[in-house]
């Protein structure tokens, strides 16, 4: 019997978790916070809809995207579906107790971080790819001329959401790993404060915020407060990209290294 | 390397609340019984050995390696926690099975083990369903089975039996004694005496975080000559016999117990044979001659008192004036040595940690 690699077990452990994701309540959670999303969105587009020329219906239906991904994605569901299912991942198995089980076993812990964070990456990723999909058939359904010239629109904004969901993974990880009393609350406070509020201020503050980075490769307007008098710096995609997935690295390495040597709260049980 | 625990001059502490402190030992193949009050260290010790904690000094070996962080000896521990936590969205066999590969087996041979392991617990109709559902007996059978699914050398036991019912009991404790024959050391913690009992008399007392004895009962029991022994003899003649043993060499003490006479004596053999003598001689009747000492409860609370002279745990942690002197060599259950060990304590008033 030789122990398993770490590939191995973390693709084990991403199992485990997923099908603790899959069978409990935070995935419905998910799919239901990200369902309300949809449809309004659907319902917004369709409600405004007027009888306007073939072009004219292209913008429209563009527009309404545009501005469905942007409150509806890029400041909800990239905030809620990370934090959902990473912020606590780590906690519930201590205060569950059932973490001794996974810790005693020959793989180390570093793919268990790793695991729990593949797998809210995968959850959050499935919801707001099935979101994004969904919301672009249906909104655009009306004007098929929509649904193909604005089909690039909707990947660059998925994906971009995509590399936000997956550092906002990371981040709620590591504060997961490091801190597992309190890590729902730094998360909370963490993307409330420095992804929602930041990407707000005027000016160069904004660009401290991940997500101003994910708006800007994602094609949405940037603004914010006092936008006009102040306007944000414009930063080149490739960068923007680059801070997005540098931030996404560090979290990570941050929660591998914690993870490896931390005793967590075995001691007050 | 064959199947072991040991420590060396382990001490752990949160802040300044002392859990363990200065434990040394040597455990080989056999089943050892850890014993002691709630908060005594027990569970700490258990977590150091199973890779969970880290010992603040001193250290821990299974199998010749750390256990922290160290999969070449998590390999070698099964572990079955104390807390009733399981996932309760998995089935039992979805469960071990994913412990077994967890442990490095291929997906066909974790299942395979997996349903051998709760076979062996006594889980084959009910490994299916989600543990969710289990009642609390089925569910310390669960965490039985994935401790030894991966046939471990090293088998940590806390609390295994608790809310388990004498079915459940006599199914856990075969299957222990197995995995003990097999070569495996197995320690199993409890603060219910008769458990262990049942099961071994190879014991490790702890309390106050110290280790206050190791070694079979009996052997242990005959050191501790300071310990008066109780002879406790049930008759309808109570005072009749007790003016008869009045005079008896070696009993300190005599006292009315309910349905007869309790002696303290310095010299159980003579005591015994003296009163079975006089009860023949002057004809009295008696329902029968016990020894309340000879459970593990009257030696354990003699030694819970001891330690409780010396430092522990809590508050006073710190400021305690005893100093642990134990000496715990190497045994093994296979070779008991002849005089069991006592981990002796000395009071040295003013003399720190």
């Amino acid at each position: 019997m030789t122990p398993p690699s770490l590939f191995s077990a973390t693709g084990l452990l991403l199992r485990l978790q997923l099908t603790s994701l899959w069978r409990g309540r935070k995935l419905r959670v998910g799919m239901i916070a990200t369902g309300f999303v949809v449809f309004a969105v659907i319902a917004a587009r369709y409600s405004s809809q007027r009888d306007v020329g073939a072009e004219r219906a292209v913008e429209l239906a563009r527009e309404a995207m545009v501005s469905g991904f942007d409150w509806g994605f890029f400041r909800l569901l990239v905030l809620l579906l990370p934090f959902l299912f990473c912020a606590s991942s780590l906690s519930e198995e201590i205060e569950g107790r059932t973490l001794p089980f996974l810790t005693v076993r020959p793989v180390g812990r570093v793919p268990l971080a790793l695991g729990k964070f593949l797998a809210g990456a995968i959850c959050s990723l499935g919801c707001i790819w099935a979101a994004g999909i969904l919301m672009h058939l249906v909104g655009l359904a009306a004007s098929p001329a929509a649904l193909i010239e604005v089909f690039p629109d909707t990947l660059r904004a998925l994906g971009a959401a995509s590399l936000l969901v997956v550092c906002y993974c990371a981040i709620c990880t590591m504060w997961a790993v490091m801190i597992p009393d309190a890590s729902g609350v730094i998360c909370a406070l963490w993307l409330a404060i420095l992804e929602f509020v930041v990407s707000l201020l005027p000016g160069q503050f904004r660009v401290i915020s991940m997500a101003t980075h994910g708006r800007s490769l994602g094609g949405m307007e940037v603004g914010g407060w006092l936008a006009e008098q102040l306007p944000p710096p414009e930063v080149p995609a490739a960068i923007s990209a680059g801070l997005i997935a540098g931030m996404t690295l560090l979290a990570l390495l941050v929660a591998l290294l914690v993870v490896r040597g931390a005793e967590y709260r075995f001691s007050k049980a | 390397m064959s199947a072991s625990i040991r420590a060396i001059r382990c001490s752990k502490w949160y802040g300044k609340v002392t859990a363990l402190q200065d434990v040394s030992l040597h455990l080989g193949p056999g089943i050892w019984g850890l014993l002691g009050p709630n908060g005594s260290g027990k569970t700490t010790f258990m977590r150091i050995c199973a890779g969970q904690l880290r010992p603040s000094l001193g250290e821990v070996q299974i199998c010749g390696e750390r256990p922290f962080n160290n999969s070449k000896a998590l390999a070698q521990i099964g572990l079955c926690p104390e807390a009733d936590a399981l996932y309760d969205q998995m089935s039992a066999l979805e469960f071990v099975t994913a412990m077994a590969r967890l442990s490095g087996f291929s997906a066909n041979d974790a299942e395979k083990r997996a349903k051998a392991s709760l076979e062996e617990f006594g889980l084959e109709d009910a490994m299916k369903r989600r543990m969710g559902g289990y009642s609390r007996g089925m569910r310390q059978r669960a965490k039985l089975a994935q401790a030894v699914v991966h046939d471990p050398k090293v088998i940590l036991l806390d609390e295994p039996l608790t809310g388990t019912d004498p079915r459940s009991r006599a199914t856990i404790l075969g299957a222990l004694q197995r995995k003990a024959a097999d070569g495996a050391v197995v320690m199993f913690s409890t603060h219910v005496l008769p458990e262990i009992e049942a099961i071994t008399d190879q014991v490790l007392l702890i309390a106050r975080g110290q280790l206050v004895a190791q070694g079979k009962v009996h052997e242990i029991r005959s050191l501790l000559e300071e310990h008066p022994h109780h002879v406790r003899v049930f008759t309808a003649e109570p005072r009749r016999l007790a003016a008869l043993c009045v005079d008896i060499e070696g009993v300190v003490a005599m006292s009315f117990a309910p349905g007869g006479v309790e002696f303290m004596t310095y010299d159980p053999a003579a005591t015994y044979q003296t009163i079975a003598r006089k009860v023949v001689e002057h004809e009295v009747e008696i329902d029968s001659i016990t020894s309340p000492d000879a459970s593990l409860e009257a030696l354990f609370h003699y030694l819970v008192e001891r330690a409780a002279h010396g430092a522990g745990t809590g508050s006073d942690a710190g400021v305690g004036r005893a100093r642990s002197l134990q000496q715990a060599n190497p045994r093994t259950q296979n070779a008991p040595h002849p005089e069991g060990q006592y981990a002796q304590q000395n009071y040295a008033p003013g003399e720190g940690q």
